[in-house]
């Protein structure tokens, strides 16, 4: 979709600022992320109908609409809206909060292991108000970003290890669609299978179907215990994974997180107190010369630490990660490091060491799934790989044309399609 | 023959019979009947013909040639379904699963399986227990259900407390589509994070998206210690009240089951008698799995809790075989109801678990209200309740009032904050009722979901979303909180 702009890629304020105005939602011109014009609903009835108004105007006033929370997924997950942002008008969740002092819950039930809340929310208010109750929340990242933002990103945190991706925590949400209309799908509770299942399409769309509102998420007991453990630095990435993958072999330690970042092997350790005191013990049988941190502290560092973001990750089945990371190390060097889960392993590539083009061919034998801003030389060969078949790819447009008809909330590359 | 005449020809049964065999073909009566309805036993239907391919290359062929002969299609597994999903549709044909029973693959290294859609559910845990894995979703019709019927419902079971739903458990899936296209959509090793995810919204699609035909599933090892338990109430309300303090505990054992007193008869009187004591109103049974510290601590957490409650009996077990009698009373439970009356009608919503009691309490009146017998047998835990009432087919009026009591614990669920359904689908029993929970917006964006998967409705058409709007229906959703942000403002 093309909007009319400026060689700068900005686009024409006037008709955004009536649309504001007749919605009654207030136009921050420069305010925006990256200094981009960002839209600040206070209703999500003026939101709803700001986009009604823009998708009933798209012919004649051409306009590109991003929804944003925090903004610290945005680079990777709209790269588009990053790179030009005074080409996109934001819309901001977080004015949907009212007062800047509210902390977007709407509702906690303790008795019931749920949390209700705005998409702008903050993640990490959330996961204070939940602690309170003796719950935590699924993902567990650390660092500035919102519910909204976590969600349509897809994004997991290290707690993807023990309870899987983020999207199998999510149990409804409410969302506007790019016609402006109000749904829901799902609901507050914690077993349910009632109609489709749209909001799932949300969890990873980065926002190509209209902005989520409200999401629900099951919670899970905060545990009685945690341990945060790392091995001596290895020889090399290879070696620190091979003792990571051991790790995980041994069904007898219930590791809760399990990365390696600069040849070192992180281990988390949660659960009943005496459980985790005999895994460490057991853990100690495999690895020596453990190093335990500080639980406080000590487990926001971990987590983001494991949550390091790279240029590129890379998926595969664990009994091939080794191999993976063997032929990049050789072909261009060091790594960053890798995160060790059941039934997925992710090696991290950082911008620097991706220009030894050379290790891929090895790396698209396997079956690879990539997040991220693929870098322009491998961009080619990489679509070529992720790229759907043609009925998923009829599916998507379809999802694409149903729910954004005028195109306002599409960006370049994703989802990919053949 | 179809209400409009369509009727499949030679030529096209003949095609069907060159692809999947004549076995693979029914289109007599006398086989047809068998596939009139699922285990929702009140709507019945003739499929014009069931097709049961083996592979996936002959059920997209067959699609083909199903599609060319102007029929449309509903996919079924093993039939055991109790919302009507796999009734068949006027000018319908059913294809089957009943011969894709291969476990293709099961990588120990990776945890994950993959199989036709066709195996049972209980044979896949059965495929990988050598190699000291399991597959976590285990309903209680595991021994007959199918993984792609558990695709279809999204099914959980008593285990579903820990381990989830189906949708948990699924990595991807090798489907057909109406052009008779095959597609895989995820698989092992894909994180899927950042992608979108079109796995998602097929697993509890009901059967109206496409044609599962393999399925990757994750596998579980399994764990260092398993312990039942077996908790005895004089009271189902006191029952319920401990269960939803459990919660509020935050106590993590792996199921957490009722049965009421009706319940334990049926099961004490059948051939699946499991031990279960004659002098209780409500049984609690409870599994806790994890590491020898983890399960001794929760133990004695829920044994607690079980007696602050008024349980005046506990017992705890890790004896596999004593473990594996209270499981197959409790799994068995449907099935031995059969000797209250000829029929079982199984209500599935879910309230939350905060307010086990009010609902329970909710059924009881409405079947009482209506000279019902009704049994209590659920996923405790999860807010999951089956009231089950027995009844007759064959007396329309009995037939009529357990609809009727069926809805009002539905209604009364909803009023609640719960919801139609946990896993047994909405297929054509709660299509009306899905007007209590969304809106016309919501269900025609539920619609367009559907057609951007099936343009032509050609997957199990009128199942699941309500045939009238909700305004012809006259049942309003139930309104929504709002937010505490357009509170203030």
């Amino acid at each position: 979709m093309t909007t009319a702009t400026d060689p700068a890629g900005a686009m024409d304020l006037g008709p955004v600022r009536a649309a504001c105005q007749e919605a009654g939602v207030v136009l921050d011109e420069t305010g925006g992320i990256g200094g981009g014009p960002a839209a600040r609903p206070a209703t999500e009835a003026s939101l709803g109908n700001l986009i009604a108004l823009l998708t009933d105007r798209s012919q004649q006033s051409p306009i590109r609409l991003v929804p944003t929370g925090g903004g610290g997924q945005l680079r990777w997950c709209r790269p588009d809206a990053t790179l030009a942002p005074a080409g996109f008008l934001q819309l901001s969740m977080g004015a949907l909060l009212g007062d800047p002092s509210a902390t977007g819950v709407v509702e906690y039930v303790p008795g019931d292991g749920t949390l209700t809340a705005l998409a702008g929310a903050d993640l990490s208010v959330l996961r204070a108000t939940v602690a309170e109750g003796g719950h935590r929340l699924t993902p567990a990242i650390f660092g500035s970003c919102t519910l909204g933002g976590v969600l349509a990103s897809g994004r997991s945190g290290l707690d993807r290890h023990s309870f899987g991706p983020t999207r199998h925590h999510l149990l409804g949400m409410r969302m506007i669609d790019g016609t402006g209309r109000h749904l829901r799908s799902g609901g507050r509770l914690v077993k349910n299978v009632t109609g489709f299942d749209l909001h799932r399409l949300h969890a990873g769309g980065r926002g190509i179907f209209g902005p989520i509102v409200e999401a629900s998420m099951r919670l899970m007991p905060a545990p009685e215990a945690e341990q945060y453990v790392t091995s001596p630095p290895a020889a090399s990435t290879s070696a620190a994974v091979e003792l990571a993958l051991a790790i995980r072999g041994a069904t007898t330690i219930r590791e809760q997180g399990l990365f390696v970042r600069d040849r070192v092997v992180h281990v988390l350790l949660s659960g009943r107190g005496r459980q985790v005191e005999a895994d460490r013990h057991r853990l100690e049988g495999l690895v020596t010369g453990l190093e335990e941190h500080d639980p406080g502290p000590g487990a926001e560092a971990f987590h983001l630490a494991g949550e390091r973001q790279s240029a590129v990750r890379i998926s595969t089945v664990p009994s091939r990660i080794a191999g993976t990371i063997a032929a990049l190390e050789a072909s261009i060097g060091g790594l960053t490091g890798a995160v060790i889960q059941p039934g997925v392993a992710q090696v991290d590539l950082p911008q620097d060491l991706i220009s030894g083009a050379s290790a891929w061919p090895s790396l698209l034998e396997a079956r690879v799934s990539v997040r991220g801003t693929v870098p322009e030389p491998l961009r080619p060969g990489l679509t070529a790989t992720v790229a759907p078949a043609g009925p998923e790819s009829r599916w998507t447009r379809r999802l694409v044309e149903a729910f954004d008809p005028a195109g306002l909330f599409q960006t370049e590359g994703f989802p990919a399609r053949s | 023959m179809g209400s409009d005449g369509k009727q499949i020809s030679r030529r096209h049964l003949a095609e069907l019979e060159r692809i999947v065999g004549k076995k693979g073909v029914r289109a007599d009566p006398t086989a047809r009947s068998a596939y009139e309805s699922d285990a929702f036993m009140l709507q019945r239907a003739s499929a014009e013909v069931i097709v049961l391919p083996r592979t996936t290359a002959e059920a997209a062929a067959a699609i083909k040639v199903l599609r060319e002969a102007g029929l449309v299609v509903v996919p079924r597994g093993a039939g055991t379904g109790l919302s009507g999903g796999a009734r068949p549709v006027e000018n319908g044909a059913i294809v089957g699963t009943a011969r894709m029973r291969d476990v293709l693959e099961v990588n120990a290294e990776d945890r994950y399986a993959r199989v036709q859609a066709g195996v049972v559910n209980v044979h896949l845990t059965a495929a990988c227990a050598d190699a000291g894995l399991f597959y976590g979703p285990d309903p209680s019709s595991q021994t007959a259900c199918t993984i792609g019927g558990n695709v279809g419902n999204n099914s959980g079971g008593p285990h579903g407390f820990k381990y989830g739903s189906t949708n948990r458990h699924v990595l991807g899936l090798t489907m057909v589509d109406s052009r008779g296209e095959v597609i895989q959509l995820g698989g092992p090793g894909a994180a899927g994070d950042g992608d979108l995810d079109l796995l998602g919204p097929v697993v509890g699609s009901e059967g109206m998206l496409g044609l599962v035909t393999e399925v990757t599933v994750q596998l579980l090892p399994r764990p260092e210690k398993v312990e039942t338990l077996l908790c005895l109430f004089e009271s189902l309300d006191a029952c319920c009240d401990a269960v939803s303090e459990m919660i509020a505990r935050r106590l993590e054992p792996s199921a957490i089951e009722i049965l009421d007193r009706l319940t334990i008869e049926a099961v004490e009187a059948s051939v699946l008698r499991a031990g279960y004591p004659d002098n209780a109103e409500a049984v609690m049974l409870v599994e806790v799995e994890g590491g020898d510290e983890e399960v001794d601590a929760t133990s004695a957490d829920v044994i607690e809790v079980a007696r602050a409650f008024g349980a005046f009996d506990t017992r705890r077990t890790t004896d596999p075989a004593e473990r594996k009698r209270l499981w197959a009373g409790r799994k068995g439970a449907f099935g031995a109801m059969g000797r209250i009356a000829p029929d079982l009608y199984v209500a599935d919503v879910v309230a939350p678990r905060t307010r086990l009691r009010e609902i329970v309490s909710a059924a009881t009146v409405a079947c009482r209200e209506r000279n019902l017998k009704l049994a209590n047998v659920f996923h405790a835990g999860d807010g999951n309740l089956h009231p089950n009432i027995s009844y007759d087919r064959r007396d329309a009026d009995e037939v009529r009032r357990v609809l009727e009591a069926g809805r009002i614990i539905m209604e009364a669920c909803v009023a609640a904050g719960g919801s139609l359904t946990g896993e047994h689908g909405i297929g054509l029993e709660k299509q009306d009722e899905m007007c209590l929970v969304f809106s016309d917006d919501d269900l025609e964006a539920m619609d367009q979901l559907r057609a951007a998967f099936d343009p032509d409705a050609f997957w199990n058409p009128g199942k699941m979303l309500p045939v009238r709007g909700c305004r012809e229906i006259h049942t309003r959703p139930l309104p929504v909180q709002a937010p505490a942000a357009e509170d203030a403002s």
